[in-house]
């Protein structure tokens, strides 16, 4: 299992902080949080900051990053203003 | 501890990049430890848009600088040397870097807080980044060659929603917080990222692979 955790925008607008899912990439994690919530395509989810055990996922493979049982996704909106 | 704290202050220099929601409210604490100077760096002016949120924004200070009517506001309570620099900093006067010891980050665009990084890295000195968007914030400790940003962001500028007066203060004081325990040599947000969630007071801190 794949723990999937949100932040920022995502959390308050999903109104959910984390979920488990079965996914074998980044690309099917965005799949099911589409069909399971609605509010966000995973097209939109690519633009989200998306950190794999810690690390961003554009220093991975992007959404094509394999998953494996124990990995930890955080998906979050990004805060850059002042 | 507060001993230490107000002694790492002593004597020091730090310089404040943006004098907006963040750049305000952490002005106005820093300038009550005994500094040696805290130099408020920003080009812009206060808009009446900026008058929820931002500390120093009012009747009186609408199209004045920001650097300046902050610098104004700060002289009446700081023992420090307050110098207002009506410009942004980047590159191009970088050296305003040369002779301080801490950088904070209260800048509101990816572009800018990704040079400001690397101007840290380039004189040497820690860099507290601070963003705040609509509800939530983010702040880490960065030192130099750290590299952390551009892991955080990637290279994307990013858009931002409004937000309320209360965001940038939380967020501030806790920059505020991480400047000092970084002067002070304590422990720190180097390493990690805090997001505090201000809706559900849900305050995490998740580590950063560097």
């Amino acid at each position: 299992m794949i723990k999937v955790e949100f932040f920022g925008l995502y959390r308050l607008d999903l109104g959910v902080a984390e979920m488990t899912v079965e996914a074998a990439s980044v690309k099917e994690v965005f799949e099911i949080i589409e069909k399971q919530y609605g509010k966000y395509t995973a097209e939109e989810l690519k633009n989200s900051i998306v950190l794999v055990n810690g690390i961003n996922f554009l220093k991975l493979k992007k959404s094509r990053t394999k998953l494996q049982k124990g990995d930890t996704v955080f998906i979050m909106s990004p805060a850059s203003g002042g | 501890m507060i001993e230490k704290l107000h002694a790492a202050a002593l004597g020091k220099t730090i310089v404040i990049a943006g004098l907006g929601g963040l750049g305000g409210y952490a002005a106005a604490e820093l300038a009550r430890y005994s500094l040696d100077s805290l130099i408020l760096v920003d080009a812009d002016t206060f808009e009446p848009s900026n008058m929820d949120r931002q500390l120093f924004c009012s009747t009186c200070t609408i199209g004045k600088s920001k650097a300046l009517s902050t610098a104004q506001a700060l002289a009446k309570f700081s023992s420090a040397k307050i110098v207002p620099i009506e410009e942004n900093l980047s590159f191009a006067n970088g050296s305003l870097l040369k002779d301080a010891d801490l950088l904070l980050d209260c800048t509101d665009s990816v572009k800018s807080k990704l040079e400001l990084e690397a101007l840290a890295t380039f004189y040497g000195i820690p860099m507290v980044h601070a963003a705040i968007n609509n509800l939530y914030g983010q702040c880490t400790v960065i030192f130099p060659n750290d590299n952390v940003l551009e892991k955080v962001y990637g290279k994307k500028e990013r858009s931002t929603l409004p937000t309320l007066s209360f965001v940038p203060a939380m967020l501030a004081s806790i920059q505020v917080a991480e400047a000092l325990k970084t002067l002070a040599g304590m422990p720190t947000l180097r390493h990690k990222l805090l997001i505090l969630d201000t809706i559900n007071n849900d305050l995490r801190i998740l580590n950063i692979k560097v």
